[in-house]
């Protein structure tokens, strides 16, 4: 029996989900006995220390890795067993990554390292729901669309990543230390860029971090300590990106 | 340091498919140098051997016909070792089939065993003192044809046959090689040596008491062309015929260019073979290397050295090289006792000499662990020159460098695909150039050793078209001992079956040009006879020079005696003492041997006489009579060779049947080549692209599309790499020829349109074959950890 309480407004359900790794002789437990509902819209920060579980947790909620045991529900798909060419249709359609490194595709120009997310989702729907240019626009890299990585930013790069991540028009936008690599400036643009999605879309956001600081623009903060989900704070008043120091 | 040494064995143990490849390369190149060296080597001292165990001369002299007691005179020659006088007289076999075997008789003593040029018994017994009807046969002939010791041999001697017993099978060191004239090329149970009794052959052909062959050894130390002239003094009065020294003796002069040409296999092939696993060595392990930077950081940071840094890389380079090595020698030997022991039985060579050569084995190590050590030491080195923090430093940018459009794009960009599963491909190809270099380097490489092969065979088949339909256009053909006049011809040509019968002369005869010399057949022929066909290279037509009085020569006789079109040279027969002049009207490229050609008329002046005389026929005839005709011309008096060409084909292609099955080994060891060079290459391509291709698999490509990028990517680069691959072989075939061409025949380095094509697909196969380990490895990423590799 199901001991999660859900909504019509839960994007993602996490049920009793167990997450084992084997390395070598030893079997360690990422992820134990987790329980999770996030709603729709909100802008989630995971905080907790290295090695606490929050990365897997992220992973499998964007179906880059699959539990041990338990359910992991998105937009009410279950995608727990889904094999691997049904978990790639689901990353491809409802989320969207943003990653400590960019890992933007070297050889293509800002515009077509969105283009190329948009005809990912062409070739599933049929059309595309966004225009590159718009999506650039928006993350506030008005001039630079045909500029390549290497002649980019760190802080450019990274807005062009959460352009990308947006031209799927995905449910949920993942992001695993999205400012990790970047300084307190540029940090807070990216922030800025995502919040600016989050509020005008009403895009679910998840941003694991270690900076502490970043909570305080979240609507709830998980904290997670030894696989399980130690407290989750709410914020009634969260602050913008440009309010916070770090 | 143990801890590196650990960290040295847990890399190679991550990575073992890529080490294993790389150790696989290092076997491959050691592996055909060793195999190749010492086959070569073995073969050497094998012949070397049956040369010195089974005395073979140091030089014979032909004679018309001298007395046996001359003998004694030539044995008393100062410089003299020992000599044997022989009889020695080319007739027929009646086998009753389609095939006319020549059947050279040579009388051997029987009261003991030859002083020079004796015979091994392999099977059976040496000849009976009181023994008649005894033939000892040749071993060739006998692995040929099956025939073995009791089995009786019929001789067609005219109309008359003389049927002989086969008592033992005999290998020699005169027949090794087993044709009967120098330049010919080897058949299969066309040509048979039977060893009688002195006595017996005297009396077979009605000659008794003459020889009219002297074969020689000479003293050790002893001034050979002394000796020679010595002999030829005594032998004068009997008219001399030829002069051959071993390094001319038809087998040894064969066994030579194959040894020469085996050298030049042995030096040439594995060194490119070496030279492509070293440099793709190179380029993975560089790669590899290079790809550890962050480590070598780590490792400076935490307290090692730079020494002990680079003797760590070093280390990993010795591993591979030295597996590698260790398994190339190994298998290498086990190769070249197997090729050595094929050659020594294809060629007739009755032993086998098998060693180890330590030099061989020094020699591949060292270049192989030389490769190994620069090729991790250099990437090492300039790793372990930067500052730690550098080093580890995790730069997200690194892996970005090198994003442009590429001309071609910017040229075509219309006409190109629109789509990013190509557009990526194509601009990863003009991203990291030194990365395109070396995987179309790869690509090129792999393919050299195939192409080579590939080029062989065309070239074989090309020039056995050239010989068989276009130059030789006769059916059957047949040599007579003695001339004979135009009354022969016409009984020929009314014969059933006879279409066309055309008369020729084959003179033997010593060509002459200022210092250079030549022993062999000048061809006369009728100017409009049509049964050799003339490739002229230079001058005029040879219908036009053969009128005019001047001799064709081939293109190799022309290249020996340093002559072109306009010079003249001088001709001696033994049928007249006066040297007679010829001017050089033409050039044909003739594929094999060192003919030359003059006209019937001509040759009157060679042979001394006033009226046209011939010695062989060449007859087209109805296919259906081919062997009826064959009959009737061996039965004329004095026939020596009959041959009919469909005969003599299938007896080459036989023979070629070992060529084929030892360059088919060669080329199933390009491809094995061309296997793991790509491998390697894509590997490496993959590996420095981990988080780019995870990034792509996260954010929702199919696995099948990132398969079909790579491959396109690939097949770019093949685009590159084939055209280079076959311009750098057929270059190396070459270079592999020109060094083979003697002149006894000139190969040239031909592939057929239909071998490219081939080529190129089995090229593309091999490349989608070793794109797989690496794809597997795409759709195996664990996309958590590639997102955030560093790269």
């Amino acid at each position: 029996m199901s001991k999660v309480t859900t909504t019509e407004r839960s994007l993602v359900v996490l049920e009793d989900v167990v997450k084992t790794y084997r390395m070598g002789e030893v079997e360690v437990t990422a992820l134990n006995h987790t329980d999770l509902v996030l709603d729709r819209g909100e802008f989630v920060v995971i905080l907790g220390p290295s090695g606490s579980g929050k990365t897997t947790l992220l992973n499998l909620i964007g179906g880059i890795d699959s539990p041990s045991e338990g359910h992991v529900v998105v937009d009410g798909e279950d995608i727990s067993r889904y094999g691997q060419r049904e978990l790639t249709l689901f990353r491809r359609r409802k989320v969207g990554f943003v990653f400590q490194f960019f890992n933007l595709i070297p050889t293509l120009t800002a515009r077509e390292n969105v283009d190329f997310a948009l005809e990912l989702t062409r070739r599933h729907d049929g059309h595309a729901k966004r225009d590159s240019s718009e999506l650039l626009s928006k993350v506030g890299l008005g001039e630079r669309f045909d500029h390549f990585p290497y002649q980019l930013s760190g802080g450019e790069q990274q807005r062009v990543a959460v352009a990308r991540a947006l031209a799927k028009d995905p449910a949920l936008i993942l992001g695993d230390e999205p400012t990790g690599n970047l300084d307190f400036r540029t940090g807070k643009l990216v922030l800025s860029a995502l919040h600016e999605v989050h509020v005008t879309a009403g895009t679910t956001i998840v941003v694991v971090t270690h900076n502490q600081p970043l909570a305080q623009i979240a609507d709830r903060v998980l904290h997670i300590r030894e696989g399980r989900i130690a407290s989750i704070e709410v914020n009634e008043h969260p602050l913008e990106p440009e309010q916070i120091e770090w | 340091m143990r801890i590196l040494l650990l960290k040295t064995w847990r890399d190679l143990l991550a990575r073992k498919g890529q080490f294993g490849a790389l150790i696989l390369l290092v076997m491959l190149g050691i592996l055909s140098f060793v195999s190749f060296r010492t086959s070569y080597n073995d073969l050497t001292a094998s012949v070397e051997r049956a040369n010195s165990e089974l005395k073979l001369a140091d030089f014979t002299v032909g004679v018309v016909s001298a007395p046996k007691g001359e003998i004694a005179s030539v044995a008393r020659l100062p410089g003299v070792r020992a000599v044997e006088g022989r009889l020695i007289v080319d007739t027929g076999l009646d086998v009753g089939t389609n095939k006319q075997p020549v059947a050279r008789i040579i009388g051997v003593p029987v009261d003991h065993r030859p002083r020079v040029n004796d015979l091994l018994v392999e099977k059976g017994r040496y000849l009976s003192a009181d023994g008649r009807g005894e033939v000892l046969l040749h071993a060739k002939y006998a692995n040929d044809t099956g025939a073995k010791v009791g089995d009786t041999i019929t001789l067609r001697m005219g109309e008359e046959r003389r049927r002989l017993k086969v008592v033992g099978i005999v290998a020699s060191a005169e027949y090794m090689y087993a044709i009967r004239s120098k330049g010919d090329l080897p058949t299969k149970g066309e040509f048979a040596v039977l060893f009688v009794p002195q006595r017996d052959a005297e009396e077979l052909f009605g000659r008794q008491g003459t020889i009219s062959d002297v074969a020689v050894l000479i003293d050790s130390g002893a001034n050979l062309d002394r000796v020679v002239d010595r002999v030829e003094d005594v032998l004068e009065p009997y008219r001399i015929v030829d002069t051959v020294k071993r390094a001319d003796q038809p087998s040894s002069f064969a066994l030579n260019e194959e040894i020469r040409q085996n050298r030049v296999m042995a030096v040439a092939l594995p060194a490119l073979i070496l030279a492509i696993s070293t440099s793709s060595l190179f380029i993975a392990l560089s790669r590899l290397v290079s790809s550890q930077r962050g480590q070598v950081g780590l490792a400076k940071a935490l307290g090692y050295s730079d020494g002990q840094v680079l003797l760590h890389y070093l280390l990993f380079s010795l591993i591979i090289g030295g597996a590698g090595s260790l398994l190339g020698i190994g298998l290498g030997d086990l190769a070249s006792r197997g090729i050595a022991q094929q050659y020594v039985q294809l060629l007739g060579v009755p032993y086998m000499a098998h060693r180890f050569y330590p030099d061989v084995v020094g020699i591949a190590v060292i270049l192989s662990l030389a490769a190994c050590v620069v090729a991790g030491l250099a990437p090492a080195w300039r790793s372990s020159r930067m500052a730690p923090a550098e080093a580890m430093r995790a730069d997200p940018n690194v892996a970005l460098a090198g994003g442009r459009r590429p001309l071609v794009e910017r040229l075509l960009g219309r006409a190109l695909p629109k789509s990013f599963t190509f557009r990526i491909p194509l601009r990863n190809v003009f991203r990291a150039r030194r990365r395109t270099a070396y995987t179309i380097l790869g690509i090129a490489f792999a393919l050299v050793l195939t192409v080579a092969t590939r080029s062989s065979f065309d070239s074989i088949d090309v020039l056995i078209d050239q010989v068989f339909t276009k130059g030789e256009r006769w059916d059957v053909m047949a040599a007579y001992e003695q001339p004979f006049g135009g009354e022969r011809l016409a009984t020929v040509r009314r014969w059933r079956g006879v279409h066309l019968a055309q008369g020729a002369l084959m003179l033997p005869a010593e060509l002459r040009a200022d210092s250079a010399k030549h022993e062999g057949l000048v061809t006369a022929m009728d100017p409009r006879a049509t049964f050799h066909g003339f490739k002229i290279v230079e001058g005029p037509e040879a219908r036009e020079v053969l009128e005019h009085g001047d001799v064709v020569l081939s293109v190799g006789l022309a290249r020996k005696l340093g002559i072109g079109v306009g010079g003249t040279l001088s001709a001696k027969t033994p049928y007249r003492d006066e040297r007679v002049k010829l001017r050089v009207g033409s050039i044909s490229d003739e594929a094999l041997g060192a003919p030359a050609y003059v006209s019937l008329k001509r040759s009157r002046d060679l042979l001394g006489t006033s009226a046209v005389r011939y010695n062989a026929i060449y007859a087209n005839v109805d296919p259906r009579l081919a062997d009826d005709v064959k009959d009737e011309l061996f039965d004329l008096p004095g026939a020596i060779q009959v041959n009919v060409k469909t005969g003599m084909l299938s007896s080459l292609l036989q023979m070629m049947e070992f060529a084929y099955f030892y360059e088919g080994l060669l080329y199933g060891f390009g491809w094995a080549m061309a296997f793991v060079v790509i491998y390697t290459t894509f590997t490496s391509n993959v590996l420095e692209r981990t988080r780019e291709i995870a990034t792509m698999r996260t954010i929702g490509e199919s696995n099948a599309r990132l398969a079909l990028m790579v491959t396109i990517e690939n097949l770019l680069l093949a685009l590159a790499g084939i055209p280079l691959g076959i311009w750098l072989g057929i270059r190396m075939t070459e270079a592999l020829y020109a060094s083979f061409s003697s002149e006894a025949y000139s190969l040239k380095a031909t592939i057929l349109p239909l071998s490219v094509l081939w080529l190129v697909v089995a090229t593309l196969v091999v490349l989608l074959l070793s794109e797989v380990p690496p794809i597997r490895r795409i759709f195996r990423l664990d996309l958590a950890e590639a997102t955030k590799v560093m790269e």
